[in-house]
Order: structure tokens, then sequence, then C-alpha cells
């Protein structure tokens, strides 16, 4: 075999160096025993002994400039920012912005939604209709990332009141206010029966009748909505 | 005669059940001591009930190791693959455990233990062709990586099992060189004699142990014998990155898990092998038969049965540390190449090993004459 060149001799004779590799792992076996121990007679917490993050117990803060869920900005007494001016459902590419507009009692105020919701299921999250925003209305700073799952997809589309809920954590419970209400969901979605339709319908045909009759009904009334404002854009 | 028989059958329990619990004991900190080396925590989510969590003990991954991974190893299928010999395939395991199981039997965890006009040797099985016993046994254990692959009918499982044995061979013939450096260095074939020949001290500091003798076959004992335990970075037979897990491919449930007990029984087989040859087994420092005699403060009597169990003690506690040696070595080195393997192993051990040979023979017949 041919020697690699570009090595001392101390490299080659190997041992030296597989020494000087134990003290490293030594070091980091030694420093995280003696932490952990610290740890559970509640000393130098601040020092952790992993460079893990033991999810989700433990959390990482998102970034500063996190682009994360939606939220609709409030004005100073508590009325939604939007005008439902329809920029940002226009720049969406998605096309997952819906919007209700409705006239405002203030007469200085043109318009308002009455509904405003928000299909996370097609958003790309690309912060587009915060761009196109003449108002500042909506935001994407609430420093939570999307809901992964839910139970069918209503729960997935963020309505008005979610949204302008966000404004009012952020603004009361700090940037890790909704982060924790969503994990709070999670925990409460947990608990519910796995059929939160109706948890007494015991066989799969039954589940599976229901389910179809309540989408039949939803999608009824969504029609009916549709045509009475004739507002949203049609699915491709 | 029967009290005899008794004494006997209770050591052999006691010596195997202690190798398999430390092997186990080893898998566990294997899991969890690598975490600390690597920054991790580990095995920390399987609980029973989460009785653990609600008296407000840490998780340790002790339920991970010691009770959901037997009974998930011991529920299993009883896998054959389809056209393998299934008498060699269930063999194979059992050649592969048993050779490192009774390797135990010759070596010494304690000195004498006298109860009533009772001697007790604390060795199972006082040979006098201890260190020969000892090898020719461990010879064995290359049969059940070998027919491991074979039986298998899998190529993956034969090249682990081919690699294995050529890897065992080649490091037999070091490992073979340093023992018998050390048997000469002190003049017997018997492992407890060679223990008791280590005690003592030079200028009355300096314990007699193997390791001032033979520093150069410590180092052979302790490369060869990793290597012959198949760990990193001596891994090449199970490679699991070419060859899936090498020559237990085929293997599950019980069977695989007597193959993963090897392992880490040759790591209990090599620390205390270390120990024995090279730091005085059960002897401690400055402790003879009597009791303690420190060097420049004075001398403690101590009754036979104290000195015999600190003795166990001893040697318990080196050859825990050898094993924790093992596995900081395995946890630091990244895996050699075959060819690397073999170059140590042929062109620098073994000629090492010759010329320490040669170097304490001509020693030894400088000293005598």
């Amino acid at each position: 075999m041919k020697t690699p060149t570009g090595m001392t001799l101390r490299e080659r004779v190997y041992l030296p160096e597989i020494f000087k590799g134990m003290l490293v792992t030594n070091y980091h076996f030694l420093r995280n025993l003696t932490l952990h121990f610290a740890h559970l007679v509640g000393l130098a917490k601040e020092r952790s002994a992993a460079a893990t993050v033991q999810y989700p117990d433990q959390r990482k803060t998102y970034s500063e400039n996190f682009r994360g869920s939606h939220r609709l900005t409030l004005r100073p007494n508590g009325d939604v920012r939007c005008t439902a001016c329809f920029m940002c459902a226009t720049a969406c590419p998605a096309q997952c912005i819906y919007i209700e507009a409705g006239e405002h009692p203030d007469p200085q105020v043109e318009k308002y939604p009455l509904r405003y919701e928000i299909d996370t299921l097609r958003c790309i999250y690309c912060g587009l209709c915060v761009e196109a925003c003449p108002c500042d209305a909506i935001r994407m700073d609430t420093h939570v990332h999307p809901r992964i799952w839910g139970f069918d997809r209503k729960d997935f589309i963020e309505t008005k009141e979610v949204l302008t809920h966000r404004s009012v954590v952020l603004e009361e419970q700090g940037r890790d206010g909704n982060m924790n209400e969503m994990l709070a969901w999670y925990k409460e979605q947990e608990r519910r029966p796995y059929d939160r339709l109706r948890p007494e319908l015991k066989t799969y045909t039954e589940r599976e009748r229901r389910r179809q009759e309540l989408e039949q009904a939803d999608h009824a009334e969504r029609t009916a909505a549709d045509m009475l404002v004739n507002a949203r854009p049609s699915d491709g | 005669m029967l009290t005899d028989l008794l004494i006997d059958a209770a050591k052999a329990i006691v010596a195997v059940l202690l190798v398999l619990n430390l092997a186990t004991v080893l898998l566990w900190f294997e899991r969890k001591g690598s975490a600390l080396i690597q920054d991790r925590v580990g095995a920390n989510r399987a609980a029973i009930f989460g009785i653990g969590r609600r008296l407000g003990v840490p998780n340790l991954g002790v339920t991970n190791t010691f009770v959901a991974d037997p009974l998930k190893m011991f529920t299993k299928e009883d896998f054959v693959p389809d056209q393998a010999d299934r008498f060699l395939h269930t063999l194979a395991p059992f050649l592969s455990l048993f050779p490192v199981l009774v390797t135990f039997a010759v070596v010494p965890f304690g000195d004498r233990l006298i109860v009533g006009s009772r001697v007790i040797d604390l060795q199972v099985c006082q040979l006098d062709v201890g260190v020969l016993y000892l090898l020719a046994v461990l010879g064995i254990g290359i049969y059940g990586a070998a027919l491991g692959g074979w039986a298998s009918n899998n190529r993956w499982a034969l090249l682990g099992g081919v690699r294995a044995s050529a890897q065992m061979i080649s490091y037999e013939l070091a490992m073979g060189l340093a023992i018998i450096a050390v048997v000469m260095t002190f003049g017997t074939l018997d492992l407890q004699e060679i223990c008791r020949r280590q005690g003592g001290a030079w200028f009355g500091w300096l314990p007699k142990w193997g390791i001032i003798y033979q520093p150069l076959a410590f180092l052979l004992l302790l490369t060869a014998g990793i290597a012959e335990s198949k760990r990193i970075p001596f891994d090449m037979p199970e490679g699991e990155s070419e060859l899936i897990a090498g020559y237990f491919t085929e293997y599950s449930g019980g069977k695989q898990a007597a193959f993963m007990l090897t392992d880490f029984a040759e790591v209990v087989l090599v620390s205390a092998l270390v120990a024995t040859f090279f730091f005085g087994g059960w002897q401690v420092p400055y402790l003879y038969p009597e009791g303690f005699r420190l060097p420049g403060i004075g001398s403690v009597l101590l009754p036979n049965l104290v000195v015999a169990v600190l003795g166990v003690l001893a040697f318990g506690l080196k050859v825990v540390f050898f094993c924790w040696l093992q596995i900081l070595v395995r946890w630091t080195l990244p895996r050699f190449r075959y060819d690397q393997l073999m170059y140590l192993g042929w062109k620098i051990l073994l000629p090492l090993g010759l010329i320490n040979l040669a170097a304490t023979a001509v020693v030894i017949v400088a000293v005598a004459s």
C-alpha cells in the first residue's frame, strides 16, 4: 500500500491521533454527563447538555422575520383594518383568499369584510397578499407555523375571527402566544373522540353515510351563499 | 464431593450471569453513552404506564433496553430464508455465543476465599493450560460467523461471513503473539497464576502489573481484541452501508439477539483479558493477602473475606473501565477500509508482535544468566 503523502510521522503512527480523538469524545461525554447531573439537582439550567431540541417538550422560537400564519391587523378601536378592497385576493397566486364585502356603519369607512377566509390547504405562504395590501391590514408576523393536521378540510379554513384573534393574542401575549395557542389546540384535538361528527355512529358505513350527508349539506349551503354574493372566484 | 460440585456450579452460574448482564448493560450504555458523546439525549421515550415520570424519575431509556427490546426480540418470528440450511442456520448463533461464554471459565475474578477449612479459588475452572484453552475456544467462534454467513443463502451474508472469518483469523495471530509474550514473562499458562505473579510492587510503590513488563503487548492485545469482537473501527463483517448487516443479515428475533450479545460478551471478554494480563486482574495495588501495606504510611490488617471482596470489586472495576474504553473507541473512530484492515493486521501488528516476542526472549535470557 502506498503511504499517503503529507502526513507527519506522528500522524502515521496513528496512536497519538487516536488518543487525541478519544480526548475529544471523552470531553463531550464527561461534559454532558456532568451537565445532566447538574440539571437533575437544579444547577446550570442555562447550559444545555445536548445540541438537540426535545420537540415538542421544548421548541425553538422562530426568527424575527419568520413568515408564518396570517393575521388581520386591527385599528386602535379594535375594528378590523381591512377595507375589503380585494387586492390580496387578486394578488394571491393560489386563489386561497375568499372575501365577502359589506358596508361599514361608519360613513368615513367605505367597506369592511363580512367574511375573510384563507384556505390554508391552498395557501403557499408566499406573502404576496401582505405585499399587495395598501392599508397594512394583513401580516404574516405571528411567529406560528400553519396548522399541520386537522380532522377535515374545514379545520384548515381560517376565518376572519381566527385571523383577528391572532392579532389580539400577539398584542396581549407576545410572540409565543399564537404558538402556545396552537399547541393547546392540538392537545385539545387529541382528546376529542375519533369521529367528532357523530360518536354514536359505530360502523364505518354509518359514519361514511353521515359524513357524505354533512358534506352535501355544507356544499349546498356554500353554493347558495356564492350565488347570493356572486363574488367567489370560480375554482380553476 | 457434592459440596465441591455445588460450589463449582454456583461459580459458573454467577460468572455467566454476570457476563450476560454486563453485556446488556453495555448495550444500554452504548445507547445513552453514545448520545452523550454526540451531544444528544438518546432513548428517553419508552415507559411502562409512565410510572417513572409520575415518580419524578428521569427516563434513562432503561425500559427501552431492558424490557422493550428483549420482548421484541423473543416474540419475533424465527425466520429461516428459503433454501437455507435450517440446521446450520440455527447452529450458527449458538456456535458464536457459546465459545465466548465458556472462555470466562478460566478467567479468575478474585483471589482465594477461605470458608472454614475450605479454600475456594475464585475462578470457575482452574486449568494449567488456561491460555491455550482460551485461544482454542476463541478460535471456534469464527465458525459461528462463517456458518451464519454461509447458511443464510444470501450473498451479503456470505460476504460478511467470509470477511469475518478472514479478519478473525488475521487478528488471532497478533492476539496470540501478544499473549505468548505475556506467558513468557510470567512463565505460566494458568491465568490465576499470572494474576498472582502480578502482586507486589517494585521499589515499594510501583505495582508489578503486566503493563510495566509488556506495554507493546498491551496495545497489540487491545487492538486485536477489538478487531476480534468485530466492532468499529473493525466492523467490516457487518459493514451496514454495503452489506446490510453482514453475516447476520438473515437472522431475526432470538438468534439475532444471540449474535448481538456475542459482540458485547466479546467486549467484556477482551476487557477481562486485558485486565488479567496487563492490569493485575483482581490485584489491588498495595493489597496483600493479609491486608494493605501502603508504602511510607504503614499497614492495615484485613480479614480474608474483605480482601477477597476487594479483589472481586477491583477486577469488576477494571473490566468495566476497559469496556468503557472500547465503547469510547467505537464512537471515536470511523471504519477502516478492508485493505487497511489487512495491512494493519499482517504488516504492522504481526511484525510488532514478533519483535516484541524476540525482545522479551532476549531480556528473559539476559536476566536469567
